[in-house]
C-alpha cells in the first residue's frame, strides 16, 4: 500500500515538472522572442535588448528554467509588468473568487446529477431516465458562454432577481456575493451536469443490478435500507470523487464565464495576461492551476485507493 | 418473456431510434449547411445595410439582421465553415497524431513509456482553454493558430485510449504469432494492432469533435480565434453580447446552431459505439 501511494506521489510530482517545463517552453521556445512578444513588432532593437537584459533572456535557457522554478519552489513567482506588483500577490487577490465560483458550480452540479442520476440508476429505461439522458446531452453539449449570456438576460434583466454583473467580496456582504455567483455557478454547472449525471446513473445501476443484492432480499431488507446503506455507499464513491476532478478543473476552464459576469478572478486575470502580453502573469497562473489540478486528481486517487482495495494494484 | 419486458425492451429500442435520428440530422445539417454555405448564401455575409440595424425576424431576414446590418442567417450559414474547419481539421490532426503516440508508447522500453504517458499527463493536466490561450499567445491570434491549438487539447485522449487499446492487444495471440514469425515492430503496429483499435477511436472521434467546435467558438468569443469581420458563431455570440440586453434576437441563431451541431456530433459518437458492439454481438 505505502509502496503504491508513494508511487503516485512520484508520478504527480513529475506530472507537475513536465508541466511546468511545458508552460515554459511554449512561452520562452516557440517561435519569437519573448522580448518581441510583450513589445510587439514594431519595437526598436534597443528597446528589444533592454528587455531581453531585464527579462534575464541572454542566460542559457536551462539557467533560466532552473532559475525561474527554484524560484516557483520558494513561492516567488516573479514581478507581473502589467500590475507592478509579485505575481503571487496579484493570484492571491483573484484565486478565492475563482474558487468560490467553481465550489458553487460544483455544488450545484451535485445536487442536480446526484438527485436524477440516483433516480435513473434505480429505475433504469422509466421517464425519469429519459429525462436523465436528455439532460447528459444538453449539459455536455451546451457552450457554457451563451447559456450563461440567455441567463443573464432572462434572470437579470427581464426578471431582475440577480445582478448583472460584478462582484461582491464575501466578507462585506456574504448574500450579496452569493446572488452575484449565482447565475455564472448556474452556467458552469450545465457542463458538469453533463459529465457527472452519466457517471451517477451508470455507477447506481451497475450496483444496483449486483448479484449481491439478491441476498439483501433473501435477507428480507427495506428498500431504503438497500438503496441507502447496500446500493450508494458503494456507487457513489466514483462520481464524488470525480466531481472533485471537474472542480479542479473548473479553476482554469472559466475564462469566457468570468469575462462576461465580470468577476475578477483567475480565468480573467488569464485572458488579461494574455491579451496584455505579461509572460511572467501567464507562466504564474498556468502552474498555480495546474499544481491545484494534480494535486486534486493524486487526492481523489488516493481517496478511491482507500476506500476500494481493488483500486491499489500499481499501474503499469 | 413477459410483457412488461417486451414493452421495456421496445421503448428502448424507440428511444434509441429518437436519438439516432438527432444525431444523424444534427451532425449532416452541419455539415451540409457547411458546404452550401460555400457556393450560396442568401446574402453577402457581410454586406451591410445599414437601415436594417437590429432588425427583428421577418420574411426576408429569417433570423433578423444584427449591429450592422447584416444577415444573421447568411452569418451563422458561413460560420459553419470554421467550426467545420476546426472540428474536422484539428480533430484528424490530433488524433492521428495521439493515437501514433499511444502506439508507439507500448512498443517502447518502460523507460519510455513511463516519459512519454507522464508527457500526456502533463497536457491533460491543463484544462482545454488555459491550454489553448497559452498558445494563442506564442502563434497570434486566427484560424490556424486556433486549429493546432485544439488539435493539442484534443491529442492526449486519443494517446491515452491508444495506449490502453494496444498495450492489451499486445498481449495477445496474434501479435506474439506474428512476433515469432520475425514481423518487424511496424508491421505489427499497423497491420495487426491499429485494425483492432481502430473502432473505439472512431468512437472517440466523433465526440472529439463536438468538443472541438465548443473550444473554437469559446476562444473566438474570447475574441483569440476567427477574428471579425469574418464571421464564427462565437465572435458573432461576443459581438452580440454588447447589445443583447435590447436585442436579444441577435445572440439566438449562432448560439442554437452551436448547440446543436456540438449535440450532434456528441450523440454521433453514441450512435457509432451502439452500432458497433451490435455488430459485435452479433459476429459473436
Amino acid at each position: 500500500m505505502l509502496k503504491v501511494v508513494a508511487y503516485r506521489c512520484g508520478a504527480a510530482l513529475a506530472v507537475l515538472f513536465v508541466c511546468s517545463l511545458m508552460a515554459f517552453c511554449i512561452l520562452r521556445v516557440a517561435p519569437g522572442d519573448a522580448a518581441t512578444l510583450i513589445l510587439g513588432q514594431e519595437a526598436t532593437p534597443q528597446a528589444v535588448e533592454t528587455m531581453r537584459q531585464e527579462l534575464g533572456l541572454n542566460t542559457p535557457l536551462v539557467q533560466q528554467y532552473f532559475g525561474w522554478l527554484g524560484g516557483v519552489l520558494t513561492g516567488n513567482l516573479g514581478e507581473s509588468r502589467l500590475y507592478a506588483m509579485p505575481v503571487t500577490g496579484v493570484i492571491a487577490q483573484a484565486f478565492p473568487v475563482t474558487l468560490l465560483l467553481s465550489l458553487y458550480a460544483t455544488a450545484l452540479a451535485l445536487v442536480i446529477s446526484l438527485g436524477f442520476g440516483i433516480a435513473a440508476g434505480l429505475h433504469p429505461n422509466s421517464w425519469v431516465d429519459v429525462v436523465a439522458r436528455i439532460l447528459t446531452q444538453f449539459g455536455s453539449a451546451m457552450p457554457a458562454f451563451w447559456l450563461a449570456i440567455m441567463l443573464m438576460l432572462f434572470f437579470s434583466s427581464y426578471l431582475e432577481w440577480f445582478p448583472v454583473s460584478g462582484y461582491v467580496p464575501l466578507q462585506e456582504d456574504p448574500l450579496g456575493c452569493i446572488a452575484s455567483l449565482t447565475l455564472p455557478a448556474c452556467a458552469l454547472a450545465a457542463g458538469e451536469c453533463g459529465v457527472l449525471l452519466r457517471t451517477v446513473r451508470n455507477s447506481v445501476l451497475e450496483a444496483a443490478s449486483h448479484d449481491s443484492m439478491l441476498s439483501t432480499q433473501v435477507k428480507g431488507l427495506t428498500r431504503v435500507r438497500v438503496i441507502c446503506i447496500y446500493i450508494l455507499k458503494g456507487a457513489l464513491v466514483a462520481p464524488v470523487t470525480s466531481a472533485g476532478m471537474q472542480m479542479a478543473k473548473l479553476l482554469g476552464g472559466t475564462v469566457a464565464i468570468e469575462s462576461i459576469f465580470a468577476l475578477p478572478g483567475l480565468g480573467r486575470l488569464l485572458l488579461t495576461s494574455v491579451e496584455q502580453r505579461d509572460l511572467m502573469l501567464v507562466l504564474g497562473v498556468v502552474i498555480v492551476i495546474a499544481a491545484c489540478i494534480v494535486l486534486v486528481n493524486l487526492l481523489c486517487d488516493l481517496v478511491i485507493m482507500a476506500l476500494n482495495p481493488g483500486a491499489r494494484q500499481k499501474q503499469p | 418473456m413477459s410483457t412488461n419486458t417486451q414493452k421495456t425492451r421496445s421503448r428502448i429500442r424507440r428511444g434509441h431510434r429518437i436519438s439516432w435520428y438527432i444525431a444523424v440530422v444534427f451532425s449532416a445539417i452541419t455539415v451540409i449547411v457547411c458546404l452550401v454555405s460555400l457556393v450560396w448564401t442568401p446574402y453577402d455575409p457581410s454586406a451591410m445595410d445599414l437601415p436594417m440595424r437590429f432588425a427583428l425576424p421577418s420574411w426576408s431576414h429569417p433570423f433578423g439582421c444584427d449591429q450592422f446590418g447584416r444577415d444573421i442567417l447568411s452569418r451563422t450559414m458561413v460560420a459553419a465553415q470554421p467550426a467545420c474547419a476546426v472540428g474536422f481539421g484539428a480533430v484528424s490532426l490530433g488524433a492521428l497524431a495521439g493515437s501514433a503516440i499511444g502506439v508507439i508508447a507500448t512498443m517502447g522500453s518502460r523507460v519510455m513509456r513511463a516519459v512519454l504517458m507522464r508527457i500526456i499527463d502533463g497536457i491533460m493536466a491543463f484544462p482545454g482553454i488555459m491550454l489553448a490561450l497559452m498558445l494563442v499567445l506564442v502563434m497570434g491570434r486566427g484560424l490556424l493558430s486556433a486549429l493546432i491549438a485544439v488539435s493539442v487539447f484534443v491529442l492526449p485522449t486519443f494517446a491515452r485510449i491508444s495506449y490502453q487499446l494496444s498495450l492489451d492487444v499486445n498481449q495477445s495471440l496474434a501479435v506474439r504469432a506474428a512476433q515469432s514469425y520475425g514481423c518487424s515492430p511496424v508491421r505489427i503496429a499497423l497491420c495487426h494492432v491499429v485494425p483492432h483499435i481502430a473502432s473505439a477511436l472512431l468512437v472517440q472521434l466523433s465526440a472529439a469533435i463536438g468538443t472541438a467546435m465548443l473550444l473554437e467558438a469559446a476562444l473566438s468569443f474570447l475574441g483569440l480565434g476567427i477574428q471579425p469581420p469574418l464571421a464564427s458563431w462565437g465572435t458573432m455570440l461576443s459581438e452580440s453580447f454588447t447589445y443583447v440586453i435590447l436585442h436579444p434576437h441577435i445572440a439566438v441563431a449562432p448560439g442554437c446552431a452551436l448547440l446543436g451541431s456540438v449535440l450532434g456530433f456528441n450523440m454521433l459518437g453514441d450512435v457509432i459505439s451502439d452500432v458497433l458492439t451490435q455488430r459485435g454481438n452479433h459476429a459473436a
